[in-house]
This record gives structure tokens, C-alpha cells and sequence, in this order.
């Protein structure tokens, strides 16, 4: 393939016969899909949509992009891109760090796991070649340990990514965490890793950064995306808002508009919320501000909190997490919400389907269909049903078929505040009406980051738009969603997009691959992409209808001054975005297919 | 006494969470920001910029609605309104 940046190097490791085999990447594929999310999106489709997603026939695809590993500003991620064992839809989910930069410095563009290995094992990385390795003394470790025993075996210049016990025991939303504790955690990609029996990857490499095919036009290129960056109200480093208080700089701001979901949605605002917000964090218990691979941003919180029964020293203090752990279920404890957050990751298990299932229990015991007593903010109960979740124990192990599944076990799907099985994050779609519909028609799930409008409805980036009018947010929603499909191919962090825009993405991606490309050009790859994905929902069975959210977004009204009396108008909006979308009912017509040159 | 909250590195700047100010009747949130800039000379500039405009991407909002969904700075404040003032902040 003569494209700049990629590695075109893919290793396939087929783990029942261990056999490992190298392959290029189709360049047809690489120009109509890029990497990450939509490279590994097309290799999940061509492996066929009707497979089980924890048996042996799924893959599992760890992939990077063309911008990987060089010092693109914000480039550093990695994709790891299944079917998902939660939601039964294709998804990728993206961790940063360093371990996609390494990846890519280890001359691979992505590894590709298919079938059960027999016995524990990890998979080890270095110069173009992956081995197995026995990791029969690793089962059962938690992720935190994992990296910390491999890391130590395998010396300088490496990278892990591992999943703990949730992973092992398939948790369906476990999780993969690498060694900056940076979580793939939505979708369950861990519990497919569990179900092949692969406990981690090590990756070793030094830093090698790929060149760039016109050298010259990348010089400029990067230097006009980062001199934003550093001029943004947003990401300035230590300056921006994002920077300095991490995006759980947004509790208060959500919390005022009513748009902050509380005690399982039955509410709009906490009235606690200040107590868990990033103000709060950076004047109690902050102690850091980690970063990833090439990046200036540095929007992480690491935290310690104070000795106790909750005494924790971890990565950071995310909005979504301390959201779904803390308001979500009306718990207010700073230090157990960092403590909550550090137990999910040593475990692996993503942190918002956690938060959306405590509060589904919280709200089940007080209605009485369990006998199991969870008062809404028990800390102590919360810890407890994480160990028992992780280890399935007791009613943990009805808990870890997700939040979904464990309402309908209960007898009252309803207080499942989930969208195609999976656990919606922290915007009320109530008060924030595009982020409704973008939930609605996330391909992965309830998602916030596949269409992220609230960039437009809460800050005004490109444009201000009313949270609480649904007209005009069927546009919208496609315009980021095909947004953030680049920016997850090209696996670029998607807060770049604050600062960058497509058209920034288009210059960096030409001058390193070597090929002419301007915004239109990325934003139809973005369209591809998410249509891929809808196609193959589509004939997984997704099809009239799948596009919802929760009865109680839409029938029962805010309880917010700011959003008061509001409930989301999808159907309105649906209408909207199926014909910006060209989509039948939810359902990609053939001509559509045709039209964006799918598969 | 009219409310102003602040929020994030604006908090910081003024040296309080809370500001009071005093207004006229008929007052709206330029009035309000002004005075507030006058009472905390530390947010000039973080606030309204030199065109007496918001600054861009900073968050206003009378009890909890985006004035820019209101009538910007000409929105009326009553004093059992509350005002609220965020710094640009973005997330995920």
C-alpha cells in the first residue's frame, strides 16, 4: 500500500490454533474507512454480523489510524472495535494514553484476535511480531495489578492493556484498561476479551514516530491545528476551561440548565451536585493532571482522597463518572465516588453502565421488586454490589448481564434508563433535546461521545443552538455524529474538536498520507462509517423502531426551574434525522448504500 | 440583591462562589455583569469584553437559561432571579 502513515501492517492471531498471520491493509479499505473505528468497523462487518458475541467466532480488533504514534497534537488512542456482548451492535471503544501511539511505534496498524485460546493467555508485541505467552499467573488479577506485573516483567518502553476479574468472569459491560488506567469501557469489549480467554497485550517499543509523506505540508499543517489548540477558550493548556478542571468542570453547568440526570432520572438536578463537581475536586483532592501521548491539553484529574474507609489514589475524576456514580444515584461522597471509579477500573468495568445499573437497583429496592435494601447514595451498598458484579455472586451475577437485562429480570424494564441496552450517560435528554436523539440513534448504544451536541446546545461550538427546541436537531445530530465517525477513524481525541475542525483534520491527514483530501471529503468517510455501522445493525436486527429512549424521557416531565415541564419530542426529531440520514425508518435503503460505496 | 454564582476559574479570580449586587428596578444582565466586574475587578475582561460583548463561549444563564436564548444582555433581572456565570468548559 503506498498510502503515508500506516504501518500496513495487521497481525491476525487465531487463538484456538495460535496460529499468527500478517497482512497488509486493503488500501481501498484504508481510503474509504481510515483506521480505528472505521477500518475495524469494516473488518467486524466482513467477518459477518450474525456471530455470538462471546463465542469464539467474534473478533476482537485493537486498531490505530494514519495520525497515530506521529506528534499530531491529541493523536495518541487506540480503538477496540467487536460486537458488542451488551447491546448485540457493532462497537468501538477508545482509550488514550500511550498504548496506541506504541502500538503504532511497534510497527503494527492493528491486531485482530479471533477464536478461544485453551489456556489464560497475553498476547506480546514487539518490532512487527506478536507471540503468545502464558498468562495463567495473571487470571484473576485485577487490571491494576496485571500492568503492574507485566510492566515490571517486560522492562522500559512498554504498554498494557488488560482486563481484570469482570473481564474474565464476562461481565457484559467489562472493560480493557491500559497502563495509564485509561479505559476502552463502554460496549463489553473486556467480557469478549474474557470469553477468548486473553488477559491482556503488551506492547513493546521505543518511540519511532512515522514521517509524514509531504513533510513540508505537515509542518504547517500541525502547527495551524495546535496554534488552536493553544489559543482555545477550551484547551489552552492550564488556561482553558478543560485543562484546568477536566470535563467534570460540567456537573454545575448541567445541574443549572436541569439538565443533570438524577436518582435514576426521577429528577433533573441534584442538589448536591456542587459537592462532586470539578470545582469541589480541584479544591479538596486533587493532586495531578496527567495527559496522553502528544497532547497539551492535560485534562485528566488525579486525585487522592482523604484516609478512610475510601482512601484512594487514582487517575482521574472524569464528569461521566462521577456523574453515573455520584448524582445518577443521589450519591454525594466525593471520596467514594473516586473510590467507585478506582474499584470499576481495577476490575474493569466501564463506569457509566455501573452508575446506570446501581441507580436501577437503588430504584428497584424502593420499589420494592427485589428484597436486596439499596437506599439511594449508600456508598457502602454500592462498593459492596461492584464486588459482587465483578465475581457475579448472588444477585451480582443477574447485575452483570447490565442494566437492561437485570430490569427486566426484576419484572419492570422501565426503570432501565438504557438505549439499545446500554446504560445512557449524563445528559437529561429532557433539557438537552439533541443529546436525546443522538442516544436514540447511537449505533453503539446509549452513547454522549457518537454525536456529541452538546458542543453546540450547552457551549456554542460552531454554533449556538437552544437546548430545549427539538426543531433543527435532526441536521445537527448527523453533523456531529459524522464528525466524530473521522475523528475515531483517524482516533483522534474528540476534544480536538473544540479547537480543530474538519478542516484541520483534513490538512493533517493529507500531508501525512500523501493523498488530497479537504473536509467534505472526511466528513462523506464520517457518513460511510456511521452508515456501515447502521447497515449492520440493521441486519443483526436493529431495524423499525430500535431508535428510542426510555418511556420516562419522554412522558415524564423535567422537575428542574430551568427545564421545567420539558420532555423530549424524539419522534418529532426522528422524523428530522431519518431524512437527513436518507434512512427508511431507521434502516439504510440499498441506494444509500450504493450511494456512499458500502461495503 | 440580585445573586451572581460563578463557577470554575471565575470563582477563583473573584476570591467567592457568590457575588451580590445591588440593582435598579428594570435592571438586565448587563447591568448585572457590569456590576459585577466593578465589585470584583479581577473578572474584567473574563466576563464582557472590550466591546462590552460576552466573551466568547462564557456561560450566562438567569436561573438556569442561556440568556443567548433569552435577549442576550437586554434580559431582564428581577432580584429573586439568579444569575449564573461559567467560564468556557467543554467535556465529554
Amino acid at each position: 500500500m503506498q498510502l503515508g502513515g500506516y504501518a500496513d501492517h495487521i497481525a491476525r492471531i487465531d487463538l484456538s490454533s495460535g496460529e499468527i498471520r500478517y497482512e497488509g491493509i486493503n488500501e481501498e479499505d484504508a481510503r474509504k474507512y481510515i483506521g480505528g473505528r472505521g477500518l475495524g468497523v469494516k473488518y467486524v462487518f466482513d467477518n459477518g454480523p450474525q456471530v455470538e458475541p462471546l463465542s469464539p467466532d467474534n473478533i476482537l480488533c485493537f486498531l490505530v489510524g494514519p495520525l497515530t504514534g506521529t506528534n499530531v497534537s491529541m493523536s495518541g488512542r487506540m480503538a477496540v472495535v467487536t460486537k458488542s456482548p451488551l447491546t448485540g451492535t457493532v462497537t468501538d471503544s477508545h482509550h488514550g494514553g500511550w498504548s496506541g501511539a506504541r502500538l503504532r511505534w511497534a510497527g503494527f496498524d492493528g491486531l485482530i484476535f479471533k477464536g478461544r485460546s485453551e489456556r489464560p493467555v497475553y498476547a506480546y508485541a514487539e518490532d512487527g511480531k506478536v507471540e503468545l505467552r502464558d498468562a495463567s499467573d495473571l487470571w484473576g488479577k485485577g487490571a491494576h495489578d496485571t500492568v503492574k506485573t507485566l510492566l515490571a516483567r517486560h522492562g522500559d518502553d512498554v504498554s498494557v492493556v488488560a482486563i481484570g476479574q469482570a473481564g474474565e468472569n464476562r461481565v457484559r459491560f467489562a472493560a480493557l484498561l491500559n497502563e495509564n488506567d485509561r479505559a476502552s469501557g463502554r460496549g463489553g469489549t473486556g467480557a469478549v476479551a474474557g470469553s477468548k480467554n486473553l488477559k491482556a497485550l503488551v506492547i513493546k517499543a521505543a518511540k519511532r514516530m512515522p514521517k509524514a509523506k509531504d513533510r513540508s505540508a505537515f509542518k504547517d499543517a500541525r502547527k495551524g491545528a495546535l496554534d488552536r489548540i493553544m489559543e482555545s477558550a477550551l484547551l489552552a493548556p492550564r488556561k482553558g476551561g478543560l485543562s484546568v478542571f477536566g470535563t467534570n468542570s460540567l456537573t454545575n453547568i448541567l445541574n443549572a440548565m436541569g439538565g443533570y440526570p438524577t436518582k435514576n432520572a426521577q429528577l433533573t438536578s441534584f442538589d448536591q451536585a456542587g459537592e462532586i463537581s470539578g470545582e469541589k475536586v480541584k479544591e479538596t483532592i486533587l493532586v495531578g493532571n496527567p495527559t496522553c501521548h502528544a497532547c497539551p491539553v492535560a485534562c485528566k484529574k488525579e486525585v487522592e482522597t482523604s484516609r478512610g474507609k475510601f482512601h484512594v489514589h487514582m487517575e482521574s475524576v472524569e464528569y461521566e463518572s462521577a456523574w453515573s456514580l455520584g448524582g445518577f444515584c443521589a450519591n454525594a461522597d466525593r471520596d467514594a465516588i473516586a473510590y467507585l471509579i478506582d474499584l470499576c477500573n481495577d476490575y474493569g468495568m466501564d463506569t457509566i453502565e455501573m452508575g446506570t445499573l446501581l441507580a436501577m437497583v437503588m430504584e428497584a429496592s424502593e420499589k420494592e421488586l427485589i428484597t436486596e435494601r439499596v437506599a439511594w447514595g449508600d456508598a457502602d451498598m454500592m462498593v459492596d454490589l461492584v464486588h459482587r458484579i465483578a465475581s457475579r455472586t448472588g444477585i451480582g451475577d443477574t447485575l452483570a448481564e447490565g442494566t437492561e437485562r437485570a430490569a427486566k429480570a426484576f419484572g419492570d424494564p422501565s426503570i432501565a434508563m438504557t438505549v439499545k441496552g446500554q446504560g445512557i450517560p449524563a445528559y437529561d435528554p429532557r433539557a438537552i433535546k439533541g443529546m436525546g436523539l443522538s442516544y436514540a440513534t447511537s449505533n453503539r448504544g446509549g452513547c454522549h461521545l457518537r454525536g456529541y451536541t452538546v458542543a453546540s446546545e450547552v457551549v456554542g461550538i460552531p454554533v449556538k443552538t437552544d437546548p430545549l427546541v427539538w426543531e433543527g436537531k435532526g441536521q445537527l445530530c448527523k453533523a456531529f455524529q459524522d464528525l466524530a465517525a473521522v475523528s475515531d477513524s483517524l482516533d483522534m481525541c474528540k476534544f480536538s474538536s473544540f479547537a480543530e475542525r474538519a478542516e484541520e483534520y483534513a490538512a493533517q491527514y493529507a500531508a501525512i498520507v500523501g493523498i488530497p483530501m479537504d473536509a467534505q471529503g472526511l466528513l462523506t468517510i464520517g457518513e460511510r462509517v456511521y452508515n456501515l455501522e447502521r447497515h449492520y445493525n440493521n441486519l443483526v436486527g436493529f431495524r423499525e423502531g430500535s431508535d428510542s429512549l426510555p418511556q420516562r424521557f419522554l412522558n415524564e416531565p423535567s422537575t428542574s426551574p430551568a427545564s421545567q415541564g420539558q420532555v423530549c419530542e424524539l419522534d418529532n426529531m426522528l422524523q428530522e434525522y431519518y431524512e437527513a440520514r436518507g434512512w427508511v425508518n431507521g434502516v439504510v435503503p440499498e441506494s444509500k448504500l450504493k450511494e456512499l460505496q458500502i461495503p | 440583591m440580585t445573586t451572581v454564582r460563578l463557577y470554575a476559574s471565575l470563582r477563583e479570580l473573584a476570591g467567592d462562589r457568590i457575588v451580590e449586587v445591588s440593582l435598579p428596578d428594570g435592571a438586565t444582565v448587563r447591568d448585572v455583569l457590569t456590576a459585577l466586574v466593578q465589585a470584583r475587578p479581577a473578572l474584567a475582561g473574563r466576563v464582557l469584553d472590550e466591546a462590552g460583548q460576552v466573551v466568547q463561549y462564557v456561560g450566562v444563564f438567569v436561573d438556569g437559561r442561556d440568556i443567548r436564548h433569552l435577549r442576550g444582555l437586554d434580559t431582564p433581572v428581577k432580584p429573586e432571579n439568579e444569575v449564573f456565570v461559567f467560564p468556557p468548559t467543554a467535556g465529554g
